[in-house]
């Protein structure tokens, strides 16, 4: 365990700014995850997801200065993360590397599913979640935003809205449109 | 608002779907919430997005790949350390990169501005002293015309013991 695992996101930062790199270390050890995660479901791939998760972090650190707390840590990273996404996403490879990414995982679970043991829950879980992915994958990017902050990261409609600058009714109308596509996409896949 | 309405339609979808939007005042959210309990396609659009909802909540969290938080915070050190040197000391910097030497920032300032400090007093010496130092080579008072009889190196001590001939009276 980390030794600054009790020490608040607000005197990390203040230890960072004061030249204690370790300090932010901690923030990395504290969010990593959160940021993976977002990473992950935003552009589809883990490759990507690790690349940006670096940036996300590389960035926060060079401008950490800059962050006079009129929000939370948390806010202000995942707004640096969803910027960070959304410049990976226009590049032009990325959606062909989901897809890439996509058919090599099914093909290895159709290689597994056919060997002598039986498909358990595990991999039609698996499997299930890629579809979901994909689909999530082809949302327009503000719609596979508002997506993954609510049910992937699990923020409420006023976070969202702080994270992305936008009232709390346009959150929900993203969400319901997305969940609209989401459904006309998936079909009678699921 | 009539059930058949398609914009009424998509207005329940959109903004009392699973998601009730935060900005619909009471009245309004009363009358789209009685659309949707009058019209079967909402309803059965309703029941879908419901579902799609329920999976998507059920998606699991990823762990991180084990060796991304020890790549990612060792990346932060290096681009602190960047940071912590001088801006003269790149070249320095270039070369212990070369050889992945990595000592600590304050160490590689004071060291480089000390290597300046030994170069520029070197080319000050060489530069102002070459001089005085050929004028102290010979004691020796110099006559008016002096024949060279060899070209070369010559040591100070060998110079002392050598003599000069004084050619001008030869001359006359």
């Amino acid at each position: 365990m980390s030794k600054f695992s009790d020490v608040s996101d607000r005197q990390l930062i203040r230890q960072t700014v004061d030249g204690d790199v370790e300090s932010f270390n901690s923030l990395v050890e504290r969010y990593h995850g959160m940021v993976y995660n977002l990473a992950y479901r935003m552009l589809g791939n883990t490759n990507d997801a690790q690349d940006a998760t670096q940036e996300t972090f590389l960035e926060s650190f060079k401008s950490i200065r800059g962050f006079k707390f009129q929000s939370t840590f948390k806010t202000w990273l995942y707004r640096i993360a969803i910027n960070t996404c959304q410049q990976h996403l226009r590049k032009s490879d990325s959606r062909k590397r989901t897809m890439y990414s996509y058919t090599e995982d099914t093909k290895n679970i159709q290689r597994s599913t056919t060997g002598p043991t039986q498909p358990d829950q595990h991999l039609l879980k698996t499997e299930k979640e890629q579809i979901i992915q994909l689909a999530i994958g082809s949302l327009p990017s503000k719609q596979k935003t508002v997506v993954t902050l609510f049910y992937m990261q699990h923020l409420k409609y006023r976070e969202i809205a702080d994270v992305l600058g936008c009232s709390e009714g346009t959150v929900a109308s993203r969400l319901n449109t997305a969940i609209s596509n989401l459904k006309n996409l998936l079909g009678r896949r699921l | 608002m009539s059930p058949k309405d398609p914009i009424s339609c998509q207005r329940v979808q959109r903004e009392i779907g699973v998601h009730i939007s935060a900005d619909l005042m009471e009245p309004e959210k009363t009358l789209l919430r009685q659309h949707l309990l009058d019209c079967k396609d909402c309803q059965r659009e309703y029941e879908q997005m419901w579902h799609v909802s329920l999976i998507l909540d059920d998606l699991s969290a990823l762990s991180p790949p084990t060796d991304l938080l020890a790549d990612t915070q060792s990346k932060i050190r290096r681009v602190h350390h960047r940071q912590r040197l001088a801006s003269f000391v790149s070249p320095f910097n270039w070369l212990l990169s070369r050889f992945q030497l990595s000592p600590p920032s304050g160490l590689v300032n004071y060291a480089a501005i000390i290597f300046y400090v030994v170069v520029s007093v070197f080319l000050l010496k060489l530069a102002f002293l070459e001089e005085d130092t050929a004028m102290t080579l010979t004691t020796k008072p110099l006559p008016a015309k002096v024949r060279i009889v060899q070209i070369g190196s010559i040591k100070k001590s060998a110079l002392d013991s050598v003599s000069v001939e004084d050619i001008t009276h030869k001359e006359h």
